[in-house]
């Protein structure tokens, strides 16, 4: 133990207290303390060459590189967000259309048992038109009352496609031209 | 940057990638936001690289942190709409890919077969031939230099998880205390008395091979 009664700190204190030491974060009075323990204490003088060399090296290990299909595999995962964004939305407004024609549905299902009260009414006579062949709907509904070929085509054609095209334009550009790698991070960094 | 460059610029026209370098991590946020595609591409390109050596060297495993980057920019992209533009960009980015990272550390000790894969490939990796790549030293020094380099990773690795995550951020991301408090979710005690455990045990381990 080094002229432990000449100290104004023991090796214990100095140790507990290293980070702050090290990082200069004592009152200018403490880490004059500090500072005249390392210069008595050969084991502590030790231990703090060894942290700071120690460091020195670790801040030395060469540090990874991205490899190169880093920003385009980056930029086909955003891509993909963007999409399923536009077609989230766009599908919740189909979704609501097709629960809309459902319910629709059912009330007409439903009516004539649901209507026991022996009301007679005189309904209008209707005339349906076959749709052309050529504007025939997919629908689960077929021929759907809600569902019409104007309405799906808005759906899909007139609504939805472009717009995913004009927000895949926008993603596809999003790195367009690539991030060169070993940018000025550090100089924009408020950290650094 | 000065904050006029900021006001200056007319509403509605592109900034140049040059004009983008100028902006700082709030501003590119505000940039984006407001729809600026490119200022997305400034915030990866500034950071893409420190964040893969942060997880690098939290993780140890080279091709898991590149997943773990892509996917802390994937997490940013979707939300910086929620971003907190009083705080700091930065210490937001680490927070997650911290997070990420703690996850992948968990997930990977419960199962041994992941953990074996990275004890393996960082094996092969110390068993390389040596390159001769600087020939200003000779073959003793560089194989000094190198084992001791090897050594030092090995006493990192060696910190316990939440020890090493507190070492790397400080030592050598620079981070403040408060940042790292921030990042990592725990008060500043603890960051100062987890900092100061990794300082010792890291002195510990490298002590013999460095005197
Ligand atoms: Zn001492």
């Amino acid at each position: 133990m080094p002229g432990r009664g000449l100290l104004v700190m023991d090796c214990g204190e100095f140790l507990k207290g290293y980070s702050d030491y090290s990082d200069g974060l004592r009152t200018p009075e403490q880490l004059r303390d500090f500072d005249s323990h390392l210069r008595e204490c050969p084991t502590c003088a030790r231990y703090h060459r060894v942290v700071r060399q120690g460091i020195d090296l670790f801040r030395q290990l060469p540090r990874p590189d991205a490899s190169p299909d880093f920003l385009p595999r980056l930029r086909h995962r955003l891509y993909h967000i963007d999409d399923h964004t536009v077609l989230g939305s766009r599908l919740g407004g189909g979704a609501a259309l097709v629960a809309m024609a459902a319910v629709g549905l059912l009330a007409l299902v439903w009516l004539p048992f649901a209507s026991r009260i022996p009301v007679e009414i005189e309904l209008a006579p209707v005339a349906v038109t076959v749709p052309a062949s050529s504007a025939e709907v997919p629908s689960l509904f077929s021929p759907g009352p809600f569902v019409t070929p104007v309405i799906y085509e808005r759906m899909w054609v007139g609504g939805a496609v472009p717009t995913i095209w004009e927000r895949r334009s926008g993603s596809e550009e999003l790195f367009e031209p690539l991030v060169q790698t070993g940018s000025s991070a550090a100089e924009n960094d408020p950290s650094r | 940057m000065p904050k006029s460059l900021a006001v200056q610029h007319a509403k509605g026209e592109p900034r140049s990638r040059l004009e983008l370098k100028e902006l700082n991590d709030a501003e590119l946020v505000a940039e984006y936001l407001d729809g600026g595609r490119f200022a997305f591409q400034e915030l990866v390109g500034r950071y893409h690289d420190r964040l893969l050596n942060f997880i690098y060297r939290t993780i140890g495993d080279r091709d898991r942190s590149e997943d773990l980057v892509q996917e802390t920019f994937v997490r940013v992209y979707r939300h910086l709409h929620r971003f907190d533009p009083t705080k700091k960009f930065s210490t937001w980015i680490y927070t997650i890919a911290s997070n990420l990272a703690k996850n992948e550390l968990r997930n990977r000790s419960r199962n041994p077969m992941v953990l074996f894969q990275a004890i393996k490939k960082n094996w092969d990796a110390d068993h390389r031939p040596l390159q001769w790549e600087d020939r200003s030293y000779a073959p003793d020094d560089l194989f000094r230099k190198r084992h001791l380099r090897a050594q030092v990773e090995k006493a990192v690795e060696e910190l316990p998880e939440h020890h090493r995550v507190v070492f790397v951020l400080r030592e050598m991301e620079g981070k403040t205390y408060e940042e790292i408090s921030e990042i990592t979710g725990v008060t500043l005690g603890t960051v100062k008395s987890r900092l100061n455990r990794a300082r010792n045990k890291f002195a510990q381990i490298i002590a013999p091979m460095l005197e």
